[in-house]
């Protein structure tokens, strides 16, 4: 990196931290303290920056991705009733991943389905119109087809 | 010259980038700002500043706004002031309230220097306050008497279980100057600012501890924080000061200005001293900063004579000890005698010492303890008539490049690191040689990883302009000798220079690499060593550097003194003398000289604020007074001269050493002790150091050993009497890494596989 100077360096930060959680779904300490040495900055540094985004996330997503968007049309149809419901329900704030690695939820703003407020997609899955009730059975009906495909994995063996 | 109205008064000025603000200051207008800090750069995040600009649209903020000729400026209208107290109170939402509408207002201010007990009085506890509070004052100006909004109460626990300083974000406004001065003055990045609306807050990264952020605790955060937020831990209870002092240091060679609090004759906290007193111009580092207090104020300082009877320490007068010290020197033959300094005496006492030495007693075997490393440099200095080739830090701020050598300045030599960030940061490329820690490294353009012994090469190499440089890669090369080939640059070295195979050749080849345009910068470990090697404290050198071997000065002193001059024995030859039996009497002034070979000496006379190993055989033991005790001069890195001044009067029954030191020439009947004050000390030494350099250098063998950072004042190992000092340094190996240089790949390749193997472990689990 010789030939960067410090601005440069600070410049990369973003972008850097977007493809380590690309690679690796999230930001793991570690990441923190190579991209600050690599970077040639405090740990902080980059903390702060990755902090300060909602989209970087510092624990493993969850083997289900749950996103609930909060964007202005979705906020207003009670996105946020929604994400406080599922929130105390899983156990985790958003950003959060539940402690069986089963659930991890993420709170979005806008992923482009106004007409069908409040959204949320469930491991790229966009659900409109959802309540607290149809994301229950959502989240039920997930829960039993896991626990079949396990079932028959583990007669197969 | 352009000129500008503030408020209607109208002010020339000249047009060089100045903010409103600055100029506003310089006339002592008052515009209030939270934000804004005369040492950082402007920031334009509290908005507390506005004004009015005519012809400018809506309002502007004085700290960013550049001044112009023929602006006209107001600060105070009515709608401005509306504004302000609107901002305030948004901001007001998340500092607990409770202070600054107060009923208790009043009362409160009458006691609000002394937290405590202003916290009894009317029943607050949310500040742990400073005798003044920025945000207070601005709240004040501005006028606000309600909050208009229901504040907010973070609860978050405050934060004690670092060394040092408490933290209580519970009352931080977020204008972000800890950050600032963390990141952007000192380089170190510690702290910064994570998370967002609301839950913004000043953090570490994961809320690690600050022994784990890196933090340095150079105290710079609670210097520059406008409010309770931060606050030394040892240091705010002790309400309005009687007086503040401004002193040097003496824990390092840097001499760094503090200001001390002094209240019943005591001192109750330290702060950096002005930001205008050379050279470290309101900085510190973990030593100054929070340490000295404690040391000085230390119950167990020696505080009475004593002298051995029979094998038992018996307190006695002065005069008593003075007549006793004359018994046993008079009684012993002047060569068998010794005289062993420390590089924390003032110029004036090391003088005073070997005069002592040299013409009341007539032995020629006078020393110091040090680490050789001044030694090697000043010497160097004199022989090649170079000390025009040290800089000042303020200097070193405008380097166009910078070599770090043999030593880790971030730990040892915080304020010169300050200032080589300064530079770094202004683009001036780093080129580290050698070990270092996390901050030298992460500053650093290129990092020639070699071992000590090899400093001498590679520094002949970049002197001779060699085709190689040893342990580098060939386009490695290229790009150092065109870094250092322009410019003015600055070497930056530290007693780790002793370590290489050949320091002399070190220390030549780097003034030689430096030639006219850069300066150099040798960071010394000690208070005085510089100081005490021009006063002749060393056993082939006359006061201003002069051997004794030159005649016609000797002669001078010969004539002056009444008594024959010569070489006599360095500390090392002393102790060898010492273990075969053959030096029975040894003068001491610092407890850290280790007893080790001396063990046969006869008697020792022991001088010193604090006890020693040296307390349970000194025949007489003879308490001085502390540096913050004591005026007179030192002659820091910068080989400038500056000044002690006395803060507090001696403790106990201590004295100065100057004043032991004349009390005892007079007790010998010499005729050249009739000192009233330091200064008169000074002026007899200043008389002699026109002779600068005048003579042939003798050398003598130095102590080749770079000390471990383990600071110490005369006896006293610091980290063994300030507990959190002892935590910090203990925690400093564990932050010591090599930089990764591992790929993005790689690394990605690695925590994948990590990850996977954790999550089998658990299934298996
Ligand atoms: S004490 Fe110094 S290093 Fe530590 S956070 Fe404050 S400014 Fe940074
Ligand atoms: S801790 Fe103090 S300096 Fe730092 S952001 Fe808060 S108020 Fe400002
Ligand atoms: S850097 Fe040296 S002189 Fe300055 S405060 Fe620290 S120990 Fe004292
Ligand atoms: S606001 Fe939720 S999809 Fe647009
Ligand atoms: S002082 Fe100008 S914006 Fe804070």
């Amino acid at each position: 990196m010789q030939d960067l100077s410090r601005a440069d360096l600070a410049e990369q930060v973003i972008p850097s931290l977007q493809e380590i959680q690309e690679r690796l779904g999230y930001i793991p300490r570690e990441a923190i303290t190579w991209l600050a040495d690599k970077l040639h900055l405090s740990e902080q540094e980059i903390y702060g920056v990755a902090s300060f985004y909602n989209n970087f996330r510092f624990t493993p997503p969850g083997k289900h991705h749950l996103r609930i968007c909060l964007g202005t049309a979705c906020h207003v149809q009670g996105g946020d009733r929604l994400l406080a419901a599922t929130s105390e329900k899983l156990g985790i704030k958003p950003g959060d991943t539940t402690s069986d690695g089963r659930y991890s939820l993420e709170r979005v703003a806008c992923v482009g389905c106004c007409a069908l407020a409040p959204a949320v997609v469930l491991d790229d899955v966009v659900h409109g119109r959802t309540t607290q009730r149809s994301l229950k059975r959502l989240l039920d009906s997930i829960d039993r087809e896991d626990r079949k495909a396990k079932k028959s994995e583990g007669g197969s063996q | 010259m352009p000129s500008l109205t503030i408020d209607g008064k109208r002010i020339q000025f000249k047009e060089d980038g100045r903010t409103i603000l600055d100029i506003a200051r310089e006339e002592g207008i008052y515009i209030p700002t939270l934000c804004d800090h005369p040492d950082l750069p402007p920031h334009g995040g509290c908005r507390m500043c506005l004004v009015e600009v005519e012809g400018m649209k809506g309002f502007v903020t004085a700290c960013t706004t550049p001044a112009k000729d023929s602006m006209i400026v107001d600060t105070t209208n009515d709608a401005l002031m509306k504004l302000k107290r609107n901002i305030l109170q948004l901001l007001l939402i998340e500092h607990p309230s409770a202070c600054v509408v107060c009923a208790e207002w009043n009362t409160c201010n009458e006691y609000r220097s002394q937290p405590f007990k202003s916290g009894l009085i009317t029943g607050c506890s949310t500040c742990p306050s400073k005798a003044s509070c920025e945000l207070r004052d601005v709240v004040e100006y501005v006028g606000l008497d309600d909050l208009g909004f229901i504040p907010r109460y973070k609860e978050m626990p405050v934060e004690k279980d670092d060394p040092f300083f408490d933290r209580d974000y519970n009352i931080c406004i977020l204008c972000a100057r800890c950050v600032r001065v963390c990141d952007e003055i000192r380089g170190t990045g510690a702290i910064s600012f994570a998370k967002r609306g609301h839950e913004t807050r000043v953090d570490t990264a994961f809320g690690n501890s600050h022994l784990d952020s890196g933090c340095w605790f150079c105290g710079a955060c609670i210097d520059v924080c406008p409010t309770g937020a931060l606050s030394p831990r040892m240091m705010k209870w002790h309400g309005t000061p009687d007086e503040t002092v401004e002193t040097t240091c003496m824990l390092c060679g840097t001499g760094c200005q503090i200001e001390f609090d002094v209240k019943w004759n005591k001192i109750m906290a330290s702060h950096p001293g002005s930001e205008n007193s050379e050279p470290n111009r309101g900085h510190t580092c973990v030593l100054g900063r929070f340490c000295i207090p404690s040391l000085m104020n230390a119950p167990d300082r020696l505080k009475i004579p004593t002298v051995r009877r029979e094998g038992v320490s018996i307190p006695v007068s002065w005069d008593e000890a003075y007549e006793r010290i004359a018994e046993i020197l008079n009684e012993t033959a002047p060569e068998r005698i010794g005289f062993v300094g420390g590089p924390h005496l003032t110029s004036e006492a090391a003088y005073l010492l070997q005069k002592l030495a040299r013409s009341a007693i007539g032995t020629p075997n006078v020393d110091f303890r040090g680490s050789g490393f001044a030694s090697l440099v000043v010497r160097t200095l004199a022989d090649t008539d170079s000390f025009a080739k040290v800089g000042t830090l303020r200097d070193l701020e405008k380097a166009d490049w910078i070599i770090a050598v043999g030593g880790d300045f971030a730990k040892t030599h915080q304020v010169v690191a300050k200032s080589c960030y300064q530079a770094v940061a202004r683009g001036a490329p780093l080129i580290l040689i050698g070990a270092a820690g996390v901050n030298l490294k992460r500053w650093a353009t290129e990092h020639i990883t070699l071992k000590a012994k090899d400093f001498s090469t590679i520094l002949s190499q970049l002197a001779e302009d060699d085709e190689k440089l040893k342990g580098v890669k060939k386009q490695h090369v290229e790009h150092i000798k065109s870094i250092v080939s322009k410019g003015k640059g600055a070497i930056v070295f530290g007693s780790g220079i002793l370590l290489a195979r050949n320091p002399e050749e070190a220390m030549t080849a780097l003034l030689k690499m430096i030639g006219d345009k850069g300066r150099i910068y040798p960071t010394f470990d000690y208070g005085n060593e510089v100081g005490a090697i021009m006063a002749g404290l060393q056993p082939d050198l006359l006061p201003g550097l002069t051997s004794v071997t030159a005649s016609s000065v000797r002669k001078k002193f010969e004539a002056l003194w009444g008594k024959k001059i010569k070489a006599g024995l360095s500390l090392e030859q002393m102790r060898m003398a010492a273990s075969k039996g053959e030096l029975d009497v040894l003068y001491v002034t610092d407890g850290s000289l280790p007893v080790k070979g001396f063990k046969k000496v006869k008697h020792v006379i022991y001088q010193s604020p604090f006890p020693s190993e040296w307390i349970d055989r000194a025949s007489v033991i003879l308490p001085a007074a502390g540096f913050v005790e004591d005026s007179g001069t030192v002659v820091n890195m910068e080989m400038k001269q500056l000044k002690l001044k006395q803060v507090t009067p001696p403790i106990g029954n201590s004295k100065q050493d100057w004043l032991i030191l004349t009390e005892l020439g007079r007790q010998f009947g010499s005729e050249g002790f009739k000192y009233k004050s330091p200064k008169k000390v000074a002026k007899e030494l200043r008389e002699f150091a026109k002779e600068l350099g005048s003579g042939a250098m003798v050398e003598v063998e130095p102590v080749r050993k770079a000390p471990d950072w383990n600071p110490a004042y005369r006896g006293a190992i610091i980290a063994e009497r300030i507990r959190d000092l002892k935590t910090f340094i203990d925690a400093l190996p564990e932050r010591e890494r090599p930089l990764s240089t591992e790929s993005m790949d790689d690394f990605v390749k690695r925590l994948s596989e990590q990850e996977s193997a954790d999550t089998q472990v658990k299934e298996v689990a």
